[in-house]
């Protein structure tokens, strides 16, 4: 009986199309994520597209929105005989309750799992696909897709099923049944993001995430690149657990659906009887008053006015439905939830809030759900076009004379209306956030102009676009289908590269927010194509109105010979005019998007880039002059967003060859130089389309000899562009670098193909490296590919502003509304600095003879006086233990939150109004990120802007390293040495997944190719250690001689073995030199970990005994370990609170010694004063250690 | 008044619903006959604009509905054979609505219209309530009240008496009959008693053509002297049916009672008092026969 039920079940549900439309986007989806090499889920670049690791994620990751898939199958077993009216036939059979639902169960649950066999398919059938990289695809292996599938997807799916099945129970109610889902599925992605980042909680979250998302990210934390693409989940451990509590919880809400589940039908409540004997009250009132009689007489007379009042009330009819419709509700509170989550959840770099800049609310209120807005607009879409034939009132209102734009345009108006209500949900969401935040300033016309607005035309174009598709579509689910494909081709487009605005439906450029300008003139170009769009939707809706599905034969070819009736003429005629439009706007757009401006797609980017590297890369090593001076005259026009740049390079050749050509390159496609002059030499060669130009002397520079180049620039920011707008010439906050602006001498690597499946793709090597650390011939440049110069800078802007560029101000006038500021530096300074120009605040302090200048957008004043301090705190340091500082002046000048970094030039130091000006860095649990960053960038006064590594292996360690090293320095005396664990856990969990991501080979320090997760994160690590084991004041004395070396030297270079060798001098006894051999010259990893801590009372003390487990390893580039010995003295330490946690500091800290440690399991006895709570080995994380979480455990009583 | 012409449909799927109708139908109630599947719903759904037939003409007045199809649902009173209402909408509200759209748009006018439908209809007292919950006999009356908002020309009902009771059949029957003689109504129906008591006029559609037209008393008269029946017991049946032409069956007390169509008496027959019933009985025979 059981099984025949449950087989009744699985061939109903295999003839219901919902199963076959959810097969069909499942398979998309995997086919989406394995054929198209930009899209992927959680896995790093170099693993492989059906690399078991990228299944299990795939796996595990969609069995969250097959949740919505779940209810129609499951929730429909339950509700269907209810709704279809059969009930009481099946009750009055012999089959029992029990019977029902397990039959019902099991067939829903298998045809779940039957549905989801999609997604492997999709990702087997995607990776398999002609035009995928065979890199970036492994051996296809049935296990892997099998195996991942019986981990995950089984039980996710058969839990999910429970759940749901619970829930249609309860409910008894297909709508109720799929809000409970959105409701379980945002609560499921709310709390996931609010607990699973939390590093606390990680452990408990892996165990008890239902989903087994914890777990799987528990198990492959620190996989290597090869283990991702080669190994299976482990069914052991958390996964284990994991994957059991999943099942236990599924039977758990079955046994649930089985107590619950009533085969009766249920009396009303006694709530419910007083409500109806409260309505048969009222109704006996009204039905005591007289009818108003007397219309027997009155004819319809429907004429052209009638109509507006017709569409008023079917205006009204819509909105009343859609407002009362229980699906509003929960939409608004998904916004809300959404929002908030987005905003309070969305974390800077270091784990800080921020504060709630305008700009910023703005823009993560906005970009928080776009897509959800579509799904809601397609859902309504749906409902609505549908709803007169669903309800069977179709023929009533078909057969009234009623216009066909009376029914369509209120169902439009009524989706956009949903649209609208949820925008304001989340305003409302975004200023509640800035009052909890103490914003400076609320903005409510802001969110109107650059939210509410633009948002609303775009729910007006997709409400549109939901109504047209469903009024041509057969039945509601190959509307949603159809738009549901739409979504993702458009996605597919984007990922190709075909981004224009001008054939993407509703897409408009980009509108990037700053408080420095709001929308600035961004918003022209996104506003014409908006009214471009929806000249197009007019369109839409014209032909909705003629075609709409009127009475009872609506087949579209039927439909379509309505066009040509006679009465058609006033839509025709709109159609025209709109079309009309539309071709002028377009027009319009196409030359602001293709004549004023480049537009390519990244399949042309690439091979442009590709071109240019064949033909002009082999010019990489020509010897080519050196600059020595360079003196600029730049004329800024804020308002033209116009740069004008009179400009001379004094060159010498400092080569020991003559030089006969001189290769001059343009950073900035977009700029025209109309001069271009180089004394003795002339143009030979002019290539317009890599706008690279070779000069030839008519008599070859020698060595020594001298000569100048004059040029005049301009650079000017005009119309609009497809996708995102430059932002680097505006009306407030200009923040520009010389390479757009000025030439530059010679061919290097800048700008080139680095990703390898591009790079092959063109017909390039795969990896395009740098030169080996023992290539002396490299060291002639340095890694920045800039000069030391003199600089001599004229700034002029509009009286409103302050120019800045580096040097000393020696003038600053201002004269007929231009102001004009001129800047000398006093030392070499490298060829590559920004200039600003802004309405800015500045504050100031002398600071023991420097000048510290902070200049900032006038409501950003939060950190100020903390950047303020951490300059004074970090030039104070690193005068006293590096060198002397080579200017007078230090500036940290904000500019626009279009990019967030940070930059040092010289002197001056651009901070990006995204992340150090709106990071709230007060929290004592928090990372000092404003400070940290401040330190770091100052410190590269000394570790670029005074000693510059050479263009090799190794190049920016003598930069970032040094740069991390001297920031945690500061960072130490600061906040004290206990502190230091959490910016060391931040640092070395960044390192540890950074090299899960590596696709090309992980060096070590000092052979570093400029990998970001090497020579900052790693290099920091090392380096607190190496201070640790040597002594600062060692170090210091290593970097102070290394400066004073090196100082504004080169040609030729520094290399990074030149530091190394200073270190090496400070490092005595030999277990020092074979620590900077680990550090610098090898990969190595520890594995420590605290087994046991047992803690007793011994006289007047206690004495604890850990238990330590110790391994090291060393690593080959491609994650391959190797176990060595290990004996070295190692930090133990016991603690009241579990250090870099909540409010550790020093007064926690009950001991903390350096102890031998050698490879294997030991005990150690430690003696303290008081009792402690936790103990630890390597407790600060001062060593590389894949799992970092175990070094520390609490301390238990002896078991007696 | 409305003139049907050659009227044909044929269903993308191949279903020929109507082959060549042909009818003119006068003021008045006018009966539509059929059995099931017979084309009734096709015919009235394409009169009352809903759909586009393959070929033929319809005219009303001097309306050419299907080149001018909003110039006929101006004056256009619709009742489908089966209907359904948007949830928490009151029979007021609803009625209230379909006036505006039928071109009743002055409030007061609209407020007169709908209250005096209301009355009529004698729903009156349960206009607050949403129609979703009312009953077969009630729903049927807001539909006619719908239908009759602004006094239509042409009103077409279609099947409206089934599953109706018989006391809610009667009052809905009444309800009918006092439309009045001015007006084009038709009124399509698979139940023989429905025409019988309301159409001076009617015709039998089936197979998708018109099998029968005229007036009721005359089709009547046409049958007079040639009906017969007989009570016979059960078991008996099938070899009546063998030696005679049964048109129609029914059971009386446990016996069978059977008519049969004959111009003579046949043995052992009881001539009878000929009713439409059997008029449109004899004519469905008829055609069994021949297919």
């Amino acid at each position: 009986m059981l099984l025949g039920i449950a087989r009744f079940e699985i061939r109903y549900q295999l003839k219901n199309p919902v199963f076959w439309v959810a097969v069909a986007i499942f398979f998309l989806l995997g086919f989406g994520l394995t054929a198209s090499e930009n899209v992927s889920i959680g896995t790093p670049g170099s693993v492989h597209e059906n690399a078991p690791y990228a299944i299990a994620i795939a796996t595990s990751i969609f069995t969250i929105f097959y949740l919505f898939v779940i209810t129609a199958f499951v929730a429909n077993a339950i509700v269907r005989d209810e709704t279809s009216g059969f009930a009481p036939i099946i009750r009055a059979t012999r089959v029992s309750r029990y019977q029902i639902v397990l039959g019902r169960f099991l067939g829903g649950v298998t045809i779940a799992w039957l549905g989801y066999l999609a997604i492997p398919l999709g990702l087997a059938v995607g990776s398999s696909m002609p035009w995928v990289d065979p890199e970036t695809v492994g051996p296809q292996r049935f296990s892997y897709y099998g195996w991942n599938f019986l981990l995950f997807a089984i039980p996710n799916i058969f839990l999910t099923s429970a759940i749901l099945f619970a829930l249609a129970t309860t409910l008894r109610s297909m709508m109720a049944s799929y809000i409970g889902a959105v409701l379980l599925v945002m609560g499921y992605l709310v709390t996931t993001s609010v607990v699973g980042q939390k590093i606390e909680y990680r452990d408990v979250f892996a165990r008890w995430e239902p989903l087994g998302n914890g777990a799987l990210a528990q198990a492959t934390r620190y996989w290597t690149q090869a283990e991702m693409n080669g190994r299976l989940v482990d069914f052991a451990g958390t996964i284990a657990f994991n994957r059991a509590w999943a099942i236990v919880l599924g039977f758990v809400f079955l046994g649930l659906t089985l107590w619950r589940f009533s085969m009766t039908e249920r009396a009303p409540s006694r709530r419910k009887l007083r409500k109806l004997a409260k309505r048969a009250q009222r109704e006996a009132k009204a039905a005591a008053i007289a009818p108003d009689l007397g219309g027997a007489a009155i004819v319809a007379r429907d004429q052209r006015p009638s109509r507006l009042t017709q569409f008023m009330t079917r205006l009204r009819v819509e909105l009343r439905q859609v407002l009362t419709s229980p699906g509003l509700i929960v939409l608004a509170l998904f916004a809300v939830a959404n929002t908030a989550a987005s905003l309070w959840l969305g974390e800077n770099t270091y784990g800080t809030a921020d504060y709630p800049t305008l700009a910023n609310t703005i823009s993560t209120v906005r970009n928080t759900f776009a897509a959800v807005l579509l799904m809601i607009a397609v859902f309504y879409g749906g409902e609505l076009v549908w709803r007169e034939r669903d309800r069977k009132l179709n023929e009533l209102i078909d057969s009234t004379p009623v216009p066909a734009w009376a029914m369509t345009i209120p169902k439009i108006l009524a989706i956009f209306l949903v649209l609208v209500v949820v925008n304001v949900a989340a305003m409302l969401t975004g200023i509640f956030y800035q009052l909890v935040n103490g914003a400076q300033q609320i903005g409510i016309p802001q969110y109107l102009a650059w939210f509410i607005l633009p948002a609303a035309i775009d729910g007006l174009l997709i409400a549109i676009l939901a109504v047209v598709v469903q009024v041509l579509s057969p039945n509601k689910y190959v509307g949603w289908g159809i738009i549901f494909v739409w979504f993702v081709g458009t996605i597919f487009l984007a990922n190709m590269g075909y981004t224009n605005p001008l054939y993407i439906y509703g897409a408009a450029p980009g509108v990037p927010l700053s408080d420095f300008v709001g929308v600035g003139s961004f918003w022209r170009g996104a506003a014409i194509l908006q009214f471009y769009w929806l000249m197009c939707a007019l369109i839409l809706a014209v032909l909705a109105h003629l075609l709409w599905p009127r009475g009872t034969d609506l087949g579209l070819r039927t439909r379509v010979k309505r066009l040509r009736r006679p009465g058609n003429r006033l839509p025709y005629a709109i159609a025209g005019v709109a079309a009309a439009t539309m071709a002028a706007t377009g027009a319009y757009a196409y030359q602001n998007i293709k004549v004023l401006n480049r537009y390519v797609t990244s399949d042309m980017a690439e091979k442009e880039s590709a071109d240019f590297e064949k033909k002009y890369l082999k010019y990489e090593r020509l010897p080519q002059p050196s600059i020595t001076d360079v003196k600029l005259d730049i004329q800024l026009f804020p308002r033209e967003r116009r740069l004008v740049t009179e400009g001379r390079y004094d060159l010498v050749n400092k080569w020991d060859v003559p030089i006969r050509d001189v290769h001059i390159r343009q950073g900035e496609d977009d700029a025209s130089y109309t001069r271009l002059h180089l004394a003795g030499a002339r143009l030979v060669s002019n290539d317009d389309r890599f706008k690279y130009r070779i000069y030839r002397f008519d008599r070859p520079l020698m060595p020594g000899q001298t000569t100048s180049l004059t040029f005049r620039s301009e650079l000017w920011r005009r119309g609009f562009r497809a996708s995102a707008p430059a932002t680097d010439l505006l009306e407030n906050g200009t923040f520009i670098n010389n390479f757009s602006f000025a030439p530059l001498i010679g061919m290097n690597r800048q700008g080139l193909l680095s990703d390898r499946a591009k790079r092959r793709r063109q017909g390039l090597p795969a990896e395009l490296r740098p030169a080996k650390l023992e290539d002396m011939r490299a060291t002639r440049w340095n890694y920045v590919g800039s000069d030391w110069v003199r600089s001599d800078i004229r700034l002029t802007t509009d009286a409103g502003q302050t120019p800045m560029a580096p040097g000393n101000r020696v003038s600053d006038e201002t004269r007929d509304g231009r102001r004009t500021a001129r800047f000398v530096s006093p030392a070499p300074i490298l060829n590559f600095f920004s200039v600003q120009s802004a309405d800015y605040k500045v504050a100031k302090r002398n600071h023991n003879g420097v000048e510290l200048e902070v200049l900032y957008h006038p409501t950003h004043s939060w950190n100020v006086p903390k950047m303020l301090r951490a300059m004074g705190l970090s030039l104070d340091y690193y005068r006293q233990n590096f060198g002397p500082y080579q200017f007078n002046y230090a500036r940290i000048i904000e500019f626009p939150g279009y990019q967030s970094f940070a930059q040092a030039f010289a002197g001056t130091m651009p901070y990006s109004e995204s992340i150090g000006f709106n990071a709230n860095t007060n929290d004592p649990e928090k990372i000092d990120f404003t400070t940290y960053v401040i330190a770091h960038e100052i410190a590269h006064q000394y570790w670029a802007h005074q000693v510059i590594g050479a263009d090799m292996q190794g190049g920016t360690l003598t930069s970032e390293t040094l740069a991390q090293y001297s920031a945690l320095m500061v960072m130490k005396h600061l906040y004290g040495p206990d502190q230091i664990r959490r910016f060391l856990k931040y640092e070395l969990d960044a390192y540890l997944s950074g090299r899960k991501g590596e696709a090309v080979e992980e060096l070590p320090l000092n052979r570093v190719e400029n990998q970001g997760y090497i020579h900052y994160r790693k290099g920091a690590v090392v380096m607190y250690l190496l201070q640790e084991q040597l002594g600062e004041a060692a170090v210091n004395r290593a970097l102070q001689r290394f400066v004073a070396a090196h100082r504004f030297g080169g040609p030729p270079y520094l290399r990074s073995v030149d530091l190394i060798a200073e270190l090496r001098k400070e490092a005595r006894p030999p277990e020092q030199q074979r620590l900077i051999d680990d550090l610098f010259e090898r990969i190595t990893l520890y594995d420590l970990k605290v087994t046991d801590a047992v803690t007793r009372k011994v006289g007047n003390g206690w004495e604890t005994t850990l238990t330590i487990a110790a391994d090291k390893f060393t690593a080959d580039g491609k994650g391959t370990e190797k176990r060595t010995a290990m004996a070295e003295p190692i930090e133990v330490g016991l603690f009241t609170a579990r250090p870099g946690l909540g409010a550790f500091s020093t007064k926690n800290v009950v001991l903390l010694e350096r102890r031998p440690v050698r490879s294997g399991v030991q005990k150690l006895t430690l003696r303290s004063a008081t009792k402690p709570t936790f103990a630890g080995v390597d407790p600060y994380n001062f060593r590389v250690d894949r799992i970092s979480d175990d070094n520390v455990k609490d301390v238990t009583a002896p078991t007696s | 008044m409305l003139e049907i012409g050659n009227l044909s449909h044929t269903y993308a799927n191949g279903t020929v619903a109507l082959d060549d109708v042909s009818l003119s139908i006068p003021r008045g109630m006018f009966g539509l006959l059929g059995p099931n599947g017979a084309g009734k719903s096709t015919l009235m759904r394409t009169v009352a604009t809903l759909q586009a037939p393959t070929a033929g003409s319809i005219r009303f007045g001097d309306i050419d509905v299907l080149a001018e199809p909003d110039r006929l649902r101006r004056t256009l009173g619709y009742l489908p054979q089966d209907f359904g209402v948007y949830p928490r909408v009151s029979a007021y509200a609803m009625l209230d609505q379909m006036a505006v759209l039928k071109g009743i748009t002055g409030r007061s006018e609209r407020k007169a219209v709908v209250e005096t439908l209301l009355n009529q209809t004698n729903l009156w007292t349960v206009r607050d309530k949403s129609i979703a919950g009312f009953s077969g006999g009630m729903r049927q009356r807001f539909g006619i009240a719908q239908a009759l908002i602004g006094n239509p020309e042409l009103i077409i009902v279609d099947e409206p008496t089934a599953g109706l009771d018989p006391e809610e059949r009667n009052r809905f029957l009444n309800l009918l009959a006092a439309i009045g003689d001015n007006v084009v109504v038709i009124l399509s129906t698979h139940i023989v008693d429905d025409v019988a008591d309301l159409c001076p006029r009617m015709a039998v559609l089936a197979n998708g053509r018109v099998q029968l037209e005229g007036r009721p008393a005359d089709l009547i008269a046409s049958t007079r002297g040639r009906v017969w029946s007989k009570a016979i017991g059960h078991a008996e049946l099938e070899q009546y049916q063998a030696s005679h032409e049964i048109i129609s069956t029914r059971l009386f007390a446990g016996r069978t009672i059977i008519h049969v169509l004959s111009d003579s008496q046949p043995a052992g027959f009881d001539p009878v008092e000929g009713g439409l019933e059997d008029v449109y009985f004899s004519t469905l025979s008829t055609l069994r026969r021949a297919a």
